[in-house]
């Protein structure tokens, strides 16, 4: 079913740009790295609601993650930034979409637990030509580890043109 | 990036403990208004004018406890007006979205973004608005909530 479609996103690359101990909020010294990943969106399929028409979908993430671990260890910030650049095409009507969605979220965890959090979101995918915008709605799925791995999983994907 | 700049967001009233479990095993909803009061986003995508904001974000949430930890359900819904400053059109943004969280502590403390159509009155929606909310809830039904920042996208454009 390919409003189903699961797809987690294969890791490039992950590489760690600092890690540098800051003090931050509330007096709490912390341990700040930064991080950045790049993963590929693969011919992804769906199913245009309006139109019955199969859209395909390819891209890139793009993710800029910086952790802050305090002092003893318990506390844990993640603050993720991702990009998503898709370019997509109507198999029928061959018209061609582009998006660039930004997403920011942030998630604070205790005892060294990883981020394991759902957002539903909508962006929208603009149409080179005089038809209509296609809308996405999906589930991302984010589960991220204190050591930088990030996966995410683009769940219930659904799209149309309202 | 961690937000240091915070819009006012009035917080609204703690509401109260909707459903009141009327099916015994049914988890509480915790609901609690936001009142979003003369926030200001820039139209970026056409106008360019700042936008005045006004209306409501309802929050509401229910938390399970299972063996694996506690599951916090999160829905944010918007219901926006807006007056661009310059133009003086109408604006309308009406969305919900829903946030969720898997861990094994008893309180969540999360900023997440929620993206609504920001409509000019009697036009295509073709502009986002985009919501960073930070969130605080717990397992015994607090909650706190406000919007840290208002931006626009424009789509493929940006």
């Amino acid at each position: 079913m390919l409003h189903q479609l699961k797809i987690w996103s294969a890791v490039v690359l992950i590489a760690v740009l600092t890690c540098t101990p800051l003090a931050v909020a509330n007096g709490d010294p912390m341990t700040i790295t930064k991080f950045t990943q790049d993963s590929v969106i693969t011919d992804q399929h769906l199913i245009n609601d309006c139109n019955g028409e199969e859209v395909v979908l390819n891209g890139t993430m793009h993710f800029e993650l910086t952790t802050g671990i305090d002092a003893d260890g318990d506390r844990t910030l993640y603050d993720l930034d991702s990009t998503t650049r898709l370019l997509g095409e109507g198999m029928t009507t061959h018209v061609r979409y582009v998006s660039v969605d930004k997403i920011h979220q942030h998630d604070v965890t205790h005892g060294g637990q990883s981020s394991n959090t759902r957002s539903s979101t909508k962006f929208r995918l603009v149409a080179q030509g005089p038809v209509p915008d296609l809308i996405s709605r999906v589930t991302m799925h984010t589960v991220i580890n204190r050591n930088g791995t990030i996966l995410v999983q683009r769940e219930n994907e659904k799209i149309s043109c309202r | 990036m961690f937000h240091s700049s915070k819009l006012v967001a009035a917080l609204g009233t703690l509401v109260l403990l909707a459903a009141a479990a009327s099916a015994q095993n049914q988890p509480t909803t915790y609901i609690y208004d936001a009142y979003v009061d003369n926030q200001t986003t820039v139209n970026t995508c056409s106008a360019g004018e700042n936008v005045n904001l006004n209306g409501t974000i309802r929050f509401s949430y229910q938390v399970t406890t299972d063996s694996t930890g506690n599951h916090f359900v999160i829905k944010a819904a918007s219901n926006l007006t807006g007056v661009g400053q310059t133009t003086g059109v109408n604006y309308t943004a009406v969305e919900s979205n829903e946030y969720d969280s898997d861990t094994m502590d008893s309180s969540k403390d999360m900023t997440v973004e929620l993206k609504s159509d920001l409509t000019p009155q009697g036009a295509t929606p073709s502009m986002t608005l985009v919501q960073d909310l930070h969130i605080t809830a717990d397992t015994n039904g607090s909650i706190t909530a406000e919007v840290v920042s208002n931006d626009t996208s424009c789509g493929g454009a940006n």
